[in-house]
């Protein structure tokens, strides 16, 4: 370590002076380690020393500026380090991990403790219907509550709604998933089958079964006329959405369209070929065209690359 | 009060639903038995899952 004056000097522990400070300085003199000087820049040392080492508890020699050890630390000196240092170190630490927690600290907090306990809160409320706070209500809810001539019913079907649908749901899924283990025809289409409903949002499911069953204008409760005119124009528009939505199902993974050779060697200081060909006759022998002629609309399964058009060897620059 | 017909398929989260019209601090009150109904159904299977522990 140097001082402010540039000086080698020698450095040891002296955790045990109240700036922590590591060392002492001998100014002048490269070999001096361990003789303590009482000017400023020893001072200044002190007090740069003591960052050095503020993690580090073990004390020791210091290399001076030209890598010889100095024993600057004094015999008996005391060497660890205070213990408001040492816990307040070890509170850091432990306090490390939380800016990566704290969102979901907060979103848990948010979500899911403050609304227990307004509810908790409120049960011990008297509101009027108006939503003022009348006062405490004590247990008196609870007791209006248990008085509830419907409240044992509605225990044991909850009760019985949760244990029929926890083995209902085992019992199914595993069956399930033993027939879609098999290889039979079909298995694909089974499989998005049961995967849509899955992967539907259960609130967008929800509002369509609601607009099915809507008593006044719902698909399913017109009159027999007027539902199937609804039935019909609503299935009438599904091909159309399938095709719109394979289309952006295909431009989605891949692209769908991709260049041929002939566009792919096109120079890029020429027009594409497509807007110029794209009314020419087919020829003689060669199945009509659909859309440009740089372009071939082609395939694309889900999972698998799409592996792109090679170039002629003139294009490979 | 809230028996007989339309009322014969209620779950506790649609009796909470229900008492919510007429009396909000009831309904909060059903809302936590109804909690607590969960916790008595979530912490023995918690306990005897052993979810905590790590798979080989």
């Amino acid at each position: 370590m140097r001082n402010a004056n540039g000086n080698a000097n020698a450095s040891g522990s002296g955790d045990g002076n109240p700036n922590g400070g590591g060392s002492t300085s001998a100014n002048g003199n490269a070999n001096s380690g361990g003789s303590a000087s009482a000017n400023a820049n020893a001072a200044a040392n002190r007090n740069r020393n003591s960052c050095a080492d503020a993690d580090d508890g073990d004390s020791g020699s210091g290399s001076n500026a030209n890598g010889s050890s100095g024993e600057g630390a004094v015999a008996g000196r005391v060497t660890t380090r205070p213990a408001s240092r040492r816990s307040r170190s070890k509170a850091l630490r432990a306090l490390a991990p939380l800016p990566w927690l704290l969102p979901a600290l907060v979103l848990i907090g948010g979500v899911g403790l403050w609304p227990v306990e307004e509810m908790v809160r409120t049960s011990f409320l008297r509101i009027g219907t108006s939503g003022y706070v009348r006062g405490s209500a004590g247990w008196s809810k609870y007791v209006d509550l248990l008085r509830e001539p419907a409240l044992p019913q509605v225990v044991l079907r909850t009760v019985a709604w949760v244990v029929v649908v926890v083995v209902a749901t085992v019992v199914i899924s595993l069956l399930l998933a033993q027939l879609l283990n098999r290889r039979f025809v079909g298995r694909t289409v089974v499989r998005w089958a049961l995967i849509v409903p899955w992967a539907a949002s259960v609130v967008m499911s929800s509002i369509i079964f609601k607009w099915l069953l809507d008593w006044s204008h719902g698909v399913l409760n017109t009159p027999s006329g007027q539902m199937q005119s609804n039935i019909s124009s609503t299935l009438a528009g599904i091909p159309g959405n399938m095709i719109v939505g394979r289309r952006a199902a295909v431009t989605a993974c891949g692209g769908g369209v991709r260049p041929s050779r002939r566009e792919s060697a096109r120079p890029l200081s020429q027009p594409p070929f497509g807007n110029g060909n794209r009314n020419r006759p087919a020829r003689a022998g060669q199945p009509p065209r659909f859309g440009a002629e740089g372009t071939s609309t082609t395939r694309c399964t889900p999972g698998r690359a799409m592996a792109p058009t090679p170039r002629p060897p003139s294009c490979t620059s | 009060m809230y028996t007989g017909a339309g009322y014969g398929a209620d779950t506790t989260t649609t009796f909470v639903h229900k008492l919510k019209d007429t009396d909000v601090d009831e309904s909060a009150a059903m809302a936590v038995a109804k909690f607590a109904l969960v916790v008595v159904f979530v912490l023995p299977y918690l306990k005897t899952s052993r979810w905590n522990e790590a798979t080989a």
